[in-house]
């Protein structure tokens, strides 16, 4: 198999597919793996920062990520939409405050066509292992329909992709429906069924109040209550997006006003005793919605506002309250043919489970398949305890790149303002091994321990260490490996440039500098 | 600890780290590096350089095995203190026109230096200072005739002034509590310290390191400060042969065989 020299980018078009056993590699300067919001910000930084030869490879039909799989009833993003969105691609069509996922899935496929990335799409391609060849100085892809190479590899697989089903004695006797509320069955009518719901996280609290008229019954099993909060949510009349249509200034001032007003409330995650005030709001907004002390008494949380995700919704909370509704905290203790056990001993009937149990937090997607410099995976080499320069690239691994990588997330903000910033890091990395002919970088050991000691640093005393409560933003150890608990805007300014005394630098090896020239 | 570095040359092979001097980066390594890939497992240090040469000498993180270390002017510095506090990761120095006292430093004679590190004039002067004077000010990093190259301009330029100024005063410290000579005569380690006949930086000494025994003097003819780029089949035939006289001396410790691949 003639191993591509890079120098010589063999600029392939992706949507030439090679098939297995083939033998020729298709070769790409980049492959990014993932076509969400991570995967999309990249490609089209990338092309802007003068990277035409990308490719982005997809495992599922369609672009969106987890705004293509979550599409239970009720979905809709947390965020405002003015906010959480591209800052390249506004969209003056957006219906509500806070758009639903129907709304979110197009324009993640509107802004795929308007930005030309539809050529650049492999779709069904699931990538199944990566490895970063020594000798060659790049990274090898095995994937469902073929191997194929790449200089730079990003991974935008992001960080809730995968759904987790706790292991629950019993499942596989269950006989009736259950599935997890991101592979909704929508070929399966709920009308009149006794459903059981597994969670109370921030999908569940969209999906329960959708469906609670329509199911004969529906027991939620509840391990932890949150915080809730009202939405504010409204919906944008014709007035408003005609307005944004014409004068995209209007639009940009609002996106502006959000942001800075989300921005400052970093500020009361990393001093809890601010969360005072917004918790006696979700303290009020139980009151009001929930007359049953004896129900209102189990929705108490016993944490800090702010440790665990604040859930926003103004039907949740009222929805538990009505009379085919019972809420059960006393856990489960097996599943049977026909129902839940929970620990009291009391058997719950029920034709359909339907699990909230969020996402595969503790690892990211494709790591334990992904061999670095050494040989050895990186989560492998992470362990428990998930750790990046800037939260994208770590030592050993050369040329990779990890969109919504360890402390990405946030708490107070549109995660998409980081993506940005990450991708932004990326195209300078890539920049830099341009202009210096470099074959790779990546950060120093010692880089990528300060990042982690910053983040340790900023993240003391923060509600999410503090607030008394686990969650899936801390590791076994307690350890925050998820959450950025800094300002978005000093993410900004610490992926402004590249640092080569940040980076180790991979000048070609001197057998494919003869091979190239 | 704030470095990087370029990674070069054939994993496996003996490792050479090499250093570089004030306001500088790895790129005035570029014409010996095609000289001595073949043989050497090269990490050419990119240092921050904003505090003092001990902390610059952090970059001994970056080894894994004892290596040849090439340090040069101020990096030459770097790799003596690198020496001072990690003997074990150090086989040979080669220092290349490294200031060796503060009386050496020709340059600190210079107003342009003493400007600079005036505050508000200082900033003034760098911050308009047209390429050509910055070209100027290069030139006497090199030999007479030589053109100073852009990619050095730049470097110096990517410092920022207050780097500079900084890293300056850094050699000052470090020479004024010892001078090369006195800390050299501490260390164990192979020494081997060149000089150009035509530096108009730093002064070639005169009898100061010849009561040291490990340690042998150099002088480059018709050479300035920058031997690396002046005189690269020079300086790669010393790196080479300094390699080769070390791995020879340590190859009956196996510890120093296992150059682990980076």
């Amino acid at each position: 198999m003639a191993a591509p020299t890079r120098r010589s980018t063999t600029t392939t078009q992706p949507h030439e597919l090679t098939e297995p056993g083939s033998a020729i590699t298709v070769h790409n300067h980049v492959a990014i793996i993932g076509t969400g919001f991570g995967g999309i910000v990249t490609a089209v930084r990338l092309r802007q920062a003068g990277f035409p030869d990308f490719v982005m490879l997809e495992r599922a039909g369609e672009v969106g990520g987890v705004w293509r799989d979550n599409d239970y009833p009720g979905a809709a993003v947390d965020v405002q939409s003015n906010l959480y969105s591209f800052s390249f691609a506004p969209n003056p069509h957006w219906h509500n405050t806070y758009a639903t996922q129907p709304e979110l899935f197009a324009y993640l496929k509107d802004v795929a066509d308007t930005q030309d990335l539809r050529a650049r799409l492999v779709l069904d391609c699931a990538v199944e292992r990566l490895e970063w060849d020594p000798a060659a100085q790049l990274w090898r892809l095995e994937t469902v329909r073929g191997p194929r190479t790449a200089t730079h590899v990003v991974l935008a697989t992001g960080a809730l992709a995968d759904p987790l089903i706790p292991a629950i004695p019993g499942l596989d006797r269950f006989e009736g429906v259950s599935f997890h509320s991101a592979r909704w069955q929508h070929d399966y009518d709920l009308a009149g069924k006794r459903v059981a719901v597994i969670g109370t996280g921030s999908s569940a609290v969209q999906f329960v109040p959708a469906i609670q008229s329509d199911v004969a019954h529906l027991t939620v099993f509840q391990r932890t209550p949150a915080w809730v909060v009202r939405r504010h949510d409204r919906p944008v009349g014709s007035l408003s997006r005609a307005l944004y249509r014409r004068f995209p200034m209007f639009q940009r001032l609002e996106r502006l006003s959000l942001y800075l007003r989300r921005e400052w409330q970093v500020v009361a995650f990393r001093n809890p005793a601010l969360m005072t005030l917004p918790q006696r709001g979700a303290r009020r907004h139980l009151e009001a919605q929930v007359s049953d002390p004896r129900l209102r008494a189990k929705l108490v949380p016993d944490f800090r506002f702010g440790c665990k995700r604040v859930l926003i919704s103004d039907e949740y909370l009222r929805s538990l309250g009505q009379h085919n509704v019972t809420l059960t905290t006393d856990g489960i203790r097996e599943i049977t043919a026909t129902g839940l056990i929970d620990h009291t001993g009391t058997h719950h009937q029920a034709d359909v489970i339907i699990f909230g149990t969020g996402f595969q937090t503790s690892r990211l997607p494709l790591t334990d398949r992904t061999y670095g410099r050494d040989g050895r995976s990186l989560a492998a080499v992470w362990g428990s305890s998930p750790t990046a320069y800037l939260g994208t690239s770590v030592t050993g691994f050369p040329n990779l790149y990890l969109m919504h990588g360890p402390n990405i997330g946030l708490g107070h903000t549109s995660v998409i303002h980081m993506f940005e910033s990450q991708a932004n890091y990326i195209a300078r990395a890539l920049g830099y091994a341009r202009d210096h002919d470099l074959a790779a970088v990546e950060p120093t050991p010692a880089a990528q321990q300060a990042f982690t000691d910053d983040v340790e640093r900023l993240g003391e005393g923060t509600v999410w260490t503090t607030g008394g409560c686990t969650s899936w933003y801390l590791n076994a150890d307690g350890r925050n490996t998820n959450i950025w608990p800094g300002t978005t805007l000093d993410f900004r300014r610490r992926t402004q440039q590249f640092d080569p005394t940040q980076h180790l630098l991979h000048r070609r090896t001197p057998a494919l500098e003869a091979a190239a020239s | 600890m704030n470095a990087g570095a370029l990674i070069a040359g054939t994993p496996g092979a003996p490792t050479v780290m090499l250093i570089h001097g004030l306001a500088s980066s790895y790129r005035v390594w570029d014409r010996v590096l095609p000289k001595i890939e073949t043989e050497a497992n090269v990490v050419a240090a990119q240092l921050e350089s904003d505090h003092s040469i001990e902390r610059d000498a952090d970059v001994a993180a970056l080894l894994r095995s004892p290596a040849v270390i090439v340090g040069h002017s101020r990096g030459g510095l770097v790799a003596t203190a690198l020496a001072e506090r990690h003997p074990e990761l150090v086989s040979a120095l080669l220092l290349l026109c490294p200031p060796w006292s503060q009386a050496s430093r020709m340059s600190a004679r210079t107003p342009i230096e003493r400007v600079l590190a005036v505050p508000g004039v200082g900033e003034l002067m760098w911050a308009v200072a047209s390429p050509k004077r910055q070209r100027v000010a290069q030139q006497s990093a090199f030999g007479p005739g030589v053109t100073v190259p852009d990619q050095f301009v730049a470097d110096a330029r990517a410092r920022g002034r207050r780097n500079f100024v900084r890293s300056t005063q850094a050699i000052d410290t470090y020479l004024g509590a010892r001078t090369l000579a006195d800390r050299l005569t501490s260390l164990q380690v192979p020494t081997e310290l060149v000089f150009g006949g035509l530096d108009a930086r730093v002064a070639s000494p005169a009898r100061e390191f010849a009561e040291l025994r490990h340690a042998t003097v150099r002088v480059l003819p018709g050479v300035g400060h920058t031997p690396s780029w002046e005189a690269p089949d020079v300086v790669a035939d010393m790196i080479g042969s300094t390699l080769r006289s070390t791995t020879l001396a340590t190859a009956t410790e196996p510890r120093a065989r296992r150059a682990g691949r980076r």
